[in-house]
């Protein structure tokens, strides 16, 4: 129920944001992930050495440039 | 198994500024040392092409190479040990205006484990694309050996599923919430690790052969002055393991013209799985020696550098090098307390 009311928040506060008004989420300094092959490696690290796995994201986008 | 998951989206999204170029190709070499004598190499090469508008076809080859006179290894009677793991992906993806499909196998071979892993997944982009939903869903077969012993032959299946909803927030915040659930059954021990109890005496370590996992985590990117950002993320896990961890990270990105620059830091801290012990004063159902299922935190902080240039027609080109260095704390591990070491990439990227 929390992580319904958490995406319920999420997607009611983007509303607003126009297409126009995204350019500085579409930087590359923005991304969520700049570079996903680093992303793979630096997760191999984390969890061939740490008891947990998960939550390193899914699809991108929210940014207007897809 | 989350692992497949990033691979398949690494194949599937360029890494380089071109949104979706008609080819691309990667190659990333990294390189892990540890104070607990262990080295590992890992080689990653990856094209993709997109044959028409809307679909784009992949691979990746990917391998580690491990050398190591870890604890673990000696106590195994074994001096040092070296080991090598080859990771086959392929993927399709189809891209069409809101809508995102994917699909993804995975093959990873070494001299004792082979596992087959697929993968399919679905986005949709809403609110004139303020607003991503994903869904992923992954399932594997494992069968896992040891070397010395043909005789043995385990088997381990996954499977779980993957949902995300990205948002732009504001005009400089973007927000990305994950769930995550993942069960594994079957064989989750190590054929190599024994487990000590009362007078010393060893057994080989066994673990319940089933695992549930779950996992929350919530990213924000917020863009600061002129071109520079700062990129935080907060996880939860817990598992019917009974370990219970929590992830907090934050990087700092600067672009300056064709450069970007970043400092990173990273903390972990782990509760232990609830049949883990220290010592085990007498026998139990399950007694493992493994430090990944013990109490510890850890930290990693360090810096990266990438070099991104455009030349128009030609394509687009993206070096980077990243350094990190790191240290564990055990608390419930007398052999090695502690842990510290280093891990240097280096990435370069093209697409046109």
């Amino acid at each position: 129920m929390t992580a319904l009311l958490a995406i319920g928040a999420l997607v009611a506060g983007c509303a607003h944001v126009k297409p126009w008004q995204r350019e500085r989420l579409a930087k590359p300094t923005m991304q969520l992930s700049s570079d996903a092959q680093a992303t793979e490696l630096e997760q191999h690290v984390y969890e061939s050495r740490e008891g947990s796995a998960g939550g390193t994201g899914g699809a991108g986008g929210g940014c207007g440039c897809n | 198994m989350r692992l497949q998951l990033i691979a398949a989206l690494a194949i599937a999204a360029p890494p380089t500024a071109r949104a979706d170029p008609e080819v691309a190709a990667s190659a990333r070499i990294g390189v892990y040392a540890d104070s607990d004598h262990t080295t590992v190499t890992t080689t990653a090469v990856a094209a993709s092409a997109r044959p028409t508008d809307s679909l784009r076809l992949g691979a990746q080859y990917l391998a580690d190479a491990v050398s190591s006179a870890s604890i673990d290894v000696v106590s195994s009677a074994t001096s040092r040990i070296h080991e090598l793991r080859h990771e086959v992906t392929t993927t399709a993806r189809y891209h069409r205006g809101d809508h995102a499909l994917g699909a993804a196998y995975l093959y990873s071979v070494e001299h004792d484990w082979a596992s087959h892993t697929l993968v399919l997944d679905a986005s949709r982009d809403l609110a004139q694309h303020a607003v991503t939903i994903g869904v992923a869903v992954t399932g594997g077969i494992n069968a896992i050996g040891k070397v010395g012993d043909p005789d043995l032959h385990r088997r381990l299946v996954t499977g779980g599923g993957d949902a995300s909803v990205t948002v732009a927030a504001s005009r400089r915040d973007l927000l990305q919430l994950d769930l995550g659930v993942a069960r594994l059954d079957g064989y989750q021990a190590s054929p190599y690790r024994f487990a000590v109890y009362g007078d010393l005496r060893a057994v080989f370590e066994t673990v319940p052969r089933a695992r549930l996992r779950q996992v929350i985590a919530l990213r924000w990117n917020h863009q600061l002055f002129a071109d520079s950002a700062l990129r935080t993320q907060l996880r939860a896990y817990r598992d019917s393991w009974g370990i219970v961890s929590i992830t907090g990270a934050a990087a700092y990105v600067v672009g300056v013209g064709d450069v970007d620059v970043d400092l990173h830091v990273r903390g972990y801290a782990q509760r232990e799985a609830r049949f883990y012990r220290a010592t085990y004063a007498a026998p139990m159902p399950y007694m493992t020696a493994d430090r990944e299922l013990s109490r510890f935190v850890d930290g990693f902080a360090g810096a990266g550098l990438a070099w991104r240039r455009d030349a128009g027609d030609a394509g687009v080109l993206r070096i980077d090098l990243k350094v990190d260095g790191f240290a564990f704390a055990f608390s419930q591990v007398p052999a090695m307390p502690s842990r510290t070491g280093l891990i240097v990439e280096l990435g370069i990227a093209l697409s046109r």
